[in-house]
């Protein structure tokens, strides 16, 4: 994999780690090194700064993004909440705030692979107790049928789609209601959440599958 | 003109009294002059230097329905506070104005000095110098202000000066006095970082000393390993967590946080709050209780997060392993009413409004650590919301937080 963060410190406690972990580790300190690395290297996965010295995150995103999918995972500090979205929604795949712990990290990592490595969720997606048969349309909690009106169907699908993975509001938006108008449609959003929640959590205050990422969207947990 | 002189002693009873042709004048300028005595109580009403300048310019236009300026001196310069829309104040104008300053009398037209002036100014003058001056200006057709009636205006423009002088100083106080307070506040936060920051670093270095030098590496445990991996993981976890207040509370005090409303799903809030704590809840249980159908309230899901996170830490942090912490949410009237529970020690009565201060950890000090900001930034980011948060004792012992969120 390829790291793309100007901070030594950083670069150092990533190659220590992940290292550790059996991964074999790529690293630039500048966002103009990290494109061109990519097309030599061809890393599985690039974990990108966005705050490079030499040039803005988002156009490291939008450059690689031109010609190839490899999974980009964003590292960001707490107070870049818009670029965050930004990024994901530029293309990036997933984030993680500044500071983390190598735990969550390779948790993501793992995720990202998996998703690339089985492109097509087959035709029955399984989390624990649930399952969903895409084909039929149909969803089991505890394999006893669970009534989702069509919209919530729709939502739950595009997680599937995209299982583990941050989606932002705006991407859940414009895959489900194909639509543009974001205040209207984020209301839309939560209260289809909220209720996709009750009828698929133990308990919706604390939700197990379908988690809330503050501010930027919602992830869907393949195990649960 | 003589005549006139002789008047200016006791100018409003000469006036009133007066048997002569010009009778009808004089009861006018008479009238006029009455008008500007209540200019004395209304001066001594007013508290600032807005107050002040809007209370000259009200009773000086009203007497005279003349063009009229108020001008306050700025170190050498005078600077404009007031000016009539109808006055074209020029060059000619401030140079008048000037000389009044410096010659501590009146200057311009109608006086020995810059006779030919359009206007006249008549200097602020106090017991600690000039504080600026006072001018009319009218074209030769507008009715001008009689010369008997110069030393009235005179006599008002002292009052006006021993206000302007009395708001400025007024100023200077509340200046200094917010300058100290906020070197007060520094002060208690420098003592509160350095040691905050230095504690937890001491950890920190010491645990990955012991674990870095082999001599003593080699004669570590499995356990004691763990138990210095864990403290310096704790001790960076706080010193991230007293960063993150700092952060906000700079922000907040900058008004640059910006405040995003959207309509969220008050159990959601709830859920993400809990998550972010992670690490404290999953050894301790917080019981939630929220009524069904809450509505969607319009607010900023990341920043009510936040407060959650910091009255649950709170809450963990200053009550017994073990003990009840709960949440409960409702809609009371036209607000949203989030409060969290705690069975630990309680905040003395007396304590209780100001625990949302700055560095104020109320009696306590020592082990919990802390800089005492969690309580202050919860409220900035209430406010920020238009809502009210508060404390209050529980029966028998503990602590209650609410906050309120209006629902539109």
């Amino acid at each position: 994999m390829l790291v793309i963060d100007d901070e030594p410190a950083i670069r150092r406690f990533l190659r220590a780690s992940l290292g550790a972990c059996g991964y074999e580790l790529y690293e630039a300190a500048t966002g103009r090194d990290g494109i061109q690395s990519v097309p030599m290297h061809h890393p599985d996965i690039v974990i990108l700064d966005l705050g490079l010295p030499d040039m803005d995150g988002l156009d490291v995103i939008r450059s690689l993004r031109e010609w190839t999918q490899t999974p980009i995972l964003i590292l960001s500090v707490r107070e870049q909440e818009s670029d965050k979205i930004l990024a994901l929604d530029a293309g990036a795949d997933d984030y993680l705030t500044k500071p983390f712990g190598v735990g969550e990290l390779v948790a993501r990592i793992r995720a990202a692979l998996r998703r690339i490595r089985t492109p097509e969720t087959g035709a029955v997606f399984t989390a624990g107790d649930l399952e969903v048969d895409l084909a039929r349309r149909m969803v089991l909690l505890n394999s006893r049928k669970v009534q989702l009106t069509p919209t919530e169907y729709d939502l739950l699908k595009v997680l599937i789609r995209h299982v583990d993975k941050v989606l932002t509001h705006r991407q859940l938006i414009r895959e489900v209601w194909g639509g543009t108008c974001y205040e209207d449609e984020m209301h839309l959003l939560r209260v289809n959440v909220s209720n996709l929640r009750r009828k698929l959590e133990a308990d919706s205050a604390r939700p197990r599958r379908i988690l809330t990422e503050p501010g930027v969207g919602y992830r869907l947990r393949a195990e649960s | 003109m003589l005549w006139r002189i002789g008047v200016i002693g006791g100018f409003l009873s000469a006036a009133l009294t007066d048997r002569t042709p010009s009778r009808r004048t004089n009861r006018a300028h008479a009238s006029r002059i009455q008008r500007l005595y209540p200019l004395t109580r209304s001066l001594t009403l007013s508290h600032d230097m807005d107050e002040v300048v809007y209370t000259l310019e009200r009773h000086f236009v009203e007497a005279f329905g003349l063009p009229l300026a108020i001008l306050l001196s700025e170190g050498d310069q005078l600077a404009i506070r007031f000016c009539s829309p109808t006055l074209a104040l020029d060059q000619s104008d401030f140079a008048t104005a000037l000389m009044a300053v410096q010659f501590g009398r009146r200057v311009g037209r109608g006086t020995a000095d810059l006779p030919d002036s359009q206007s006249s100014f008549v200097p602020l003058s106090t017991w600690q110098g000039p504080v600026g001056a006072i001018g009319f200006k009218g074209n030769s057709d507008q009715q001008w202000i009689a010369s008997g009636e110069w030393p009235v205006v005179e006599n008002f423009a002292n009052q006006a000066a021993l206000a302007v002088l009395r708001a400025r100083l007024g100023e200077q106080a509340q200046r200094a006095a917010a300058l100290s307070h906020a070197d007060k506040l520094q002060r208690a936060l420098l003592n509160s970082i350095s040691h905050n920051v230095r504690t937890p670093l001491a950890s920190i270095i010491g645990a990955l000393s012991a674990l870095q030098e082999n001599e003593c590496a080699h004669t570590l445990n499995e356990w004691t390993r763990r138990e210095l991996v864990d403290t310096a993981r704790a001790e960076a976890e706080r010193l991230n967590h007293l960063l993150t207040n700092l952060l906000d509370m700079s922000r907040l005090d900058a008004g640059v946080l910006p405040v995003r409303l959207d309509p969220c799903d008050v159990e959601d809030v709830i859920g993400a709050a809990l998550e972010q704590l992670g690490g404290p809840t999953r050894q301790r249980s917080i019981q939630v209780d929220t009524t069904r159908d809450l509505p969607f309230v319009q607010m900023d899901f990341v920043l009510v997060v936040q407060v959650l996170v910091n009255l649950l830490d709170n809450a963990l942090k200053y009550s017994p392993e073990n003990s009840l912490v709960a949440i409960r949410a409702q809609v009371s009237g036209q607000e949203l009413e989030i409060s969290v529970l705690d069975d630990g020690e309680g905040i003395p009565e007396r304590n209780l409004r100001s625990v949302f201060e700055k560095f104020n950890r109320g009696d306590r000090t020592g082990e919990t650590g802390g800089i005492g900001l969690g309580l202050s930034i919860c409220k900035g980011l209430v406010e920020a919301h238009n809502g009210r948060i508060w404390a209050q004792r529980r029966d028998p012992n503990g602590t209650t937080i609410t906050f309120t969120i209006p629902c539109r």
